[in-house]
């Protein structure tokens, strides 16, 4: 890893601004205005940066996604701060995101930024996880990707990526492979990537055995099930020297159905600890998150804090039912035990006492339906001490309703 | 109770394709909600959840031995109001448009749409079927059976005609000029003398909500807030927006991004505050409980 200040950052790389740079000013001519952004009072940022595989590029370690921000100034901003990287898809918000960033690009030197979009051709066959006519296959993607670069209004982008596939078939498709090819040989794009998030660890090897891929984009967060595979498929890709950009770090930004939410940033920075990550593209719309997603960028330690919170998160937490239903089956009494649980995690968790009891009420359950059994059958694969927790949460049926939250 | 959920989905998902003379109709795919859209639309999910996506349901029209040759996919949004919103961030004014639901626009090979709550997709998968009128035919049949109102948002109808490029108007569910508190925002693309610019525009039932809104703008942008901040019209230089321009009155709050002529801005706050004060912004959704 190297820690640079900006200056030294653009001195170094193979990038060079315009002679527009001037004492760390940024001065784009952005239509009939001029932006000048203003430098930051700490002086400028000092930005983690990691080289993307065998590729030219360093980047920062946080980049861009692009895919719902609709704002120009954010993304001028970020370019400010020292981002480099921008990802898009012909597909994000019609076109019009390709479309946005077009605006802005074309004020901007071109050497001053990467960019990465993504196509998917038609033609595929979900029941077979791959494309199925090559002539469409070809046709198509051809067709996406010179409307995608005439919104953009480049002559090229950094990378172009095959987007969202989830099989071996559909990564080393050769109809798929033959047309980006071309587009590599034309010049139009300096590097190929395919993108993935499902499935990433069969995609990444697949992209490994091809030798056609530059670059990785897979989904990878701390509540993956499957992280620990993704990320041994993630050092056989960096062994390799292929690139890999990380996203989905938040999952999406749902709360988890089990253990604490981290931050956007602690998460963020979980997904960054491995050497063999180059980059990851969050996708921010505001300048707080932006704010916070450089924040890590300058560092990836965890406080004391966060590594508690990860360490519950890794273990998940004893109030959330995750509904797996293993034990609907085990109860002799057919109890509805992932509602019972969803109840207890109402009043222990949420301390919503009066959700809980509307849920008791509706299932019906008794505070003694668990009194007949000598020994609870149910074995939680969570290790709930179901029979305890369905007797104490029971018994919220029997309080007076104005003692209820 | 997994085969109730089952046959209770199918029977859903049947009520919302109409039937279409010469094709039946295959419902291979699941009904995709919050947890699992991004498995169907991937990143372009993000922008979705954004604008209270609640389900999607797809369905294929096909011939014979399961020839398909149209993909029917319907999004489904918490209100009118998200609807529009996510429609719009997809809509350009250069499409060409139909009246089709509320309105709808088609390239070579697909129509979209939106009626109500729903933002509709029709894509015709078959080559042969790329831009014939059983296309529109389709499309419009999925429109018909579908409910929910046929009407863009009521606080369109304050933005001034002059100027206005026709069917760039916007609902920005949140963070609008990139700042958190800043959502429920309506834009509109003009044109005047060879300017480009937008004007958004905030409506809330409660006046205070409007001051609390622009208290926390000035807050963010100026680091402090007036002191007994009035209505009226005002200018904020935005570190990041550049300059604002900005008029608070009553429920409304507008303002003015990438223009600074006043020639051409005074004009166009004068007819948006005509048509506020006349009252021409009437309330198309009665009940919709999602009203700024």
């Amino acid at each position: 890893m190297e820690k640079n200040d900006r200056r030294s950052f653009l001195r170094r790389s193979f990038l060079g601004l315009a002679a527009t740079v001037t004492a760390g000013r940024l001065v784009y001519a952005g239509g009939k205005t001029e932006h000048a952004f203003p430098v930051d009072k700490n002086d400028t940022p000092s930005l983690i940066t990691r080289r993307l595989g065998k590729t030219d590029m360093v980047v920062p370690v946080v980049s861009m996604g692009v895919m719902r921000a609709d704002n120009p100034a954010l993304v001028r901003a970020a370019l400010d701060k020292g981002i480099r990287l921008l990802d898009t898809a012909h597909t994000y918000q019609g076109g019009r995101n390709e479309e946005m960033l077009g605006k802005i690009l074309k004020d901007v030197p071109r050497n001053s930024y990467y960019l990465a979009t993504k196509v998917k051709p038609d033609g595929y066959d979900k029941t077979k996880g791959d494309f199925t006519d090559d002539e469409k296959v070809k046709r198509t993607f051809r067709e996406k990707f010179e409307i995608s670069m005439k919104r953009l209004g480049i002559g090229y982008v950094d990378i172009l990526f095959l987007h969202a596939i989830n099989s071996r078939a559909a990564t080393l498709n050769r109809a798929v492979q033959e047309v980006m090819q071309e587009i590599k040989e034309e010049g139009r794009t300096r590097y190929l990537g395919v993108s993935t998030h499902s499935h990433e660890p069969e995609v990444i090897r697949a992209a490994v055995d091809s030798g056609v891929y530059d670059v990785v984009l897979v989904a990878y967060n701390y509540r993956q099930d499957h992280k620990d595979e993704i990320l041994k498929a993630l050092e056989e890709a960096h062994k390799a020297g292929i690139g890999v950009i990380v996203m989905k770090t938040m999952a999406g930004g749902r709360p988890p159905k089990s253990g604490p939410a981290l931050s956007m940033g602690t998460a963020l920075k979980w997904s960054l600890q491995s050497e063999y990550v180059a980059t990851s593209i969050p996708g921010f719309t505001s300048f707080d998150q932006l704010e916070e997603d450089i924040a890590v960028a300058r560092d990836l330690t965890f406080t004391e804090e966060e590594k508690q919170l990860i360490a519950q998160a890794m273990r998940g937490d004893t109030l959330y039912c995750d509904a797996c239903d293993e034990c609907i089956d085990q109860c002799p009494h057919e109890l509805p035990i992932p509602d019972l649980m969803r109840a207890y995690m109402y009043t222990y968790g949420y301390r919503e006492t009066r959700k809980a009891r509307e849920l008791l009420d509706h299932l019906g359950v008794t505070p003694g339906a668990c009194a007949s059994c000598d020994e609870c059958t149910v074995t939680c694969p969570k290790g709930f001490a179901v029979a305890r927790k369905i007797t104490d949460i029971t018994r919220l049926r029997e309080m007076p309703q104005a003692f209820l939250t | 109770m997994l085969l109730t959920i089952n046959i209770s989905l199918t029977a859903q998902t049947d009520t919302l394709f109409p039937p279409f003379d010469g094709y039946h109709i295959l419902h291979e795919y699941p009904v995709y909600h919050g947890e699992n859209l991004w498995d169907y639309i991937d990143g372009a999910a993000d922008n979705y959840l954004n604008y209270h996506f609640q389900d999607l349901h797809v369905a294929e029209y096909a011939k014979g031995k399961d020839r398909i040759f149209y993909k029917v996919e319907i999004y489904r949004h918490e209100d009118p109001l998200y609807a529009f919103g996510i429609y719009s961030s997809e809509r350009s004014p250069e499409y060409r448009f139909v009246k089709i639901g509320t309105q709808g626009f088609e390239e070579t090979g697909q129509l979209f749409f939106l009626k109500g709550s729903h933002y509709v997709k029709v894509m015709a998968v078959n080559e042969s079927r790329r831009g014939e009128t059983e296309l529109v035919a389709l499309a419009r049949s999925v429109a018909e059976h579908l409910p929910g109102p046929t009407a863009f948002p009521s606080e369109l109808r304050l933005f001034p005609d002059e100027g206005k490029v026709p069917n760039s108007e916007r609902f920005i569910a949140s963070d609008f000029l990139g700042y958190s508190f800043f959502e429920k925002v309506f834009t509109a693309l003009y044109r005047i003398n060879g300017k480009e610019f937008t004007l958004f525009l905030v409506y809330r039932e409660d006046p205070a909500k409007v001051k609390a809104l622009l208290s926390e703008l000035y807050r963010t942008v100026e680091g402090e807030v007036p002191k007994n901040l009035p209505e009226g019209d005002r200018i904020l230089n935005d570190k990041y927006n550049g300059r604002l321009f900005i008029i608070w009155e009553g429920k409304l709050l507008f303002g003015f991004r990438d223009i600074d002529d006043e020639a051409v801005i005074r004009p166009l706050a004068a007819a948006l505050l005509f048509r506020y004060r006349t009252g021409e912004r009437d309330d198309l959704y009665p009940g919709t409980s999602q009203r700024p």
